[in-house]
């Protein structure tokens, strides 16, 4: 107990003191989350007005996927994203592999099906009376889309906001996709687990701090949006 | 509008879901400029009805015709709706102001934002709603709010007003205004109306006519 408490004691100072290794965690993670996020919501977002809007042949099985990958554990993303990044893989002559780039993508492709499905869910509950509304006042259908995105906006909002928290809070990626660079591609999460392997608590713990207030943080968020949201079904 | 042919023309229509007809016409021809009721018990088909008018319900047979035109085809649906408007029992109402609800048909059209707001603001006032203008719409009571919807629908000067149960939850001096409004849309400006109700007295006072919906079909007599 007088260890953990010395630890934490430590930790605090560490954050307070901004501590190089910590920030440089810190930034890394929420940059290459961030860029994750917002990829898949430019992405996620209109796909899943799409699948809740229309039906199209292999509609079902979309949607089974889109579940199924949800529960991807996300060191078989790694995994998958290494073999095609990787020297020999069939992307390998882009050199990604152990750079942010490759950690947002694979960061991508993991929170995407959360964000296709979050925005089916956001779509469903209250898109299609307001697409009907918009189109009977002689909308067209992007101007309608468009009301719809307006209409849904705190629940598309929520939808980013849980795949960040997603991006943010996992480690399988980041780990084989990033390699752990200090200072280039060591995430919060990464550096948990390495400073935990060689016995530095304090530095993981200061970094599970961070993240633990960060995941406080996107819920809350999370739960205001929701509240924003079924106010806005209503 | 083509003087010739009636606002819209049913043929040999069925529709419903699930491939289940549940409301079935041989024939009607609905007049431009002309009213009429939709009467029927509840789960009737007149909320289909009204729906394949406007396009949201594909027939299961036949054909629907908007001023001669077939509604046949995404491209043909998408004409006709710029002409008609189509208010549902509990109308969704945008979440935003009152006048920007009302602006949205005209903003839909071009209409620059200065100019759909000014003509927005004078329809509301005509309906009596200027004090409720700038209030959040889903801050509206239910009256209140089938009222804009209704004024937000008539902005666009629509050739076909489609109306399911108009005045549903709607207090008498709302009803009022409501029924006003529609008799002007009809009158002044030469719109066809077809409305679902459960009130014969209300069908006697807006139409001559009306549409009996029973056991699947359909007759139109007078009123």
């Amino acid at each position: 107990m007088g260890y953990m408490g010395a630890s934490l004691s430590e930790a605090v100072n560490l954050i307070a003191s901004a501590d190089p290794e910590v920030m440089s965690a810190v930034w890394t993670s929420l940059y290459t989350s961030f860029a994750a996020t917002a990829l898949a919501a430019v992405v996620g977002i209109p796909a899943g007005l799409a699948v809740a809007s229309y039906r199209f042949p292999g509609r079902g099985a979309t949607i089974t996927i889109l579940n199924t990958l949800m529960a991807m554990p996300t060191v078989v993303i790694g995994l998958l994203g290494y073999a095609m990044l990787t020297r020999n893989g069939p992307l390998g002559v882009y050199e990604l592999l152990y750079t942010p780039a490759a950690m947002i993508i694979g960061q991508f492709v993991l929170v995407l099906p959360l964000t296709v499905t979050l925005s089916m869910s956001a779509a469903r509950s209250m898109g299609r009376r307001a697409a009907e509304t918009a189109l009977t006042l002689g909308a067209t259908r992007a101007r309608a889309a468009a009301t719809v995105v307006l209409e849904g906006r705190f629940a598309f909002m929520t939808a980013v906001a849980a795949a960040f928290g997603r991006a943010v809070g996992e480690v399988g990626v980041a780990m084989m996709l990033g390699g752990n660079i200090r200072g280039a591609t060591r995430t919060m999460t990464t550096a948990i687990a390495l400073e935990t392997s060689k016995g530095e608590f304090a530095v993981a713990l200061a970094l599970g701090v961070v993240l633990m207030t960060l995941a406080l943080a996107v819920n809350i968020a999370i739960r205001a949006l929701q509240a924003r949201a079924g106010e806005a079904a209503r | 509008m083509t003087q010739t042919s009636p606002a819209f023309r049913l043929e040999n229509f069925a529709a419903g879901y699930d491939g289940r007809a549940v409301v079935e016409i041989d024939f009607l021809d609905i007049p431009k400029g002309g009213r009429i009721a939709l009467l029927g018990a509840n789960g009737a088909g007149k909320t289909t009805l009204l729906r394949a008018l406007n396009g949201f319900v594909k027939p299961i047979r036949g054909r629907v015709f908007f001023d001669g035109s077939p509604m046949d085809s995404v491209s043909a649906v998408n004409a006709a709706r710029k002409r008609m408007t189509y208010i549902s029992q509990t109308p969704f109402l945008f979440n935003c102001s009152a006048r920007a609800n009302v602006a949205y048909g005209l903003r839909a059209r071009g209409v620059p934002a200065r100019e759909a707001f000014e003509r927005a603001d004078a329809l509301l006032e005509r309906a009596g709603l200027s004090k409720l203008a700038r209030r959040n719409a889903r801050s509206l009571s239910g009256g209140e709010a089938q009222l804009t919807a209704l004024v937000r629908a008539l902005i666009i000067n629509p050739e076909a007003i489609l109306l399911d149960e108009p005045t549903g939850n709607v207090d008498a001096a709302n009803t009022e205004t409501i029924e006003a409004l529609i008799l002007d849309s009809s009158d002044a400006r030469g719109a066809a109306v077809v409305f679902s109700t459960h009130n014969v007295e209300q069908a006697r006072r807006l139409a001559a006519s009306a549409i009996y919906i029973e056991h699947g079909s359909a007759s139109i007599r007078p009123l």
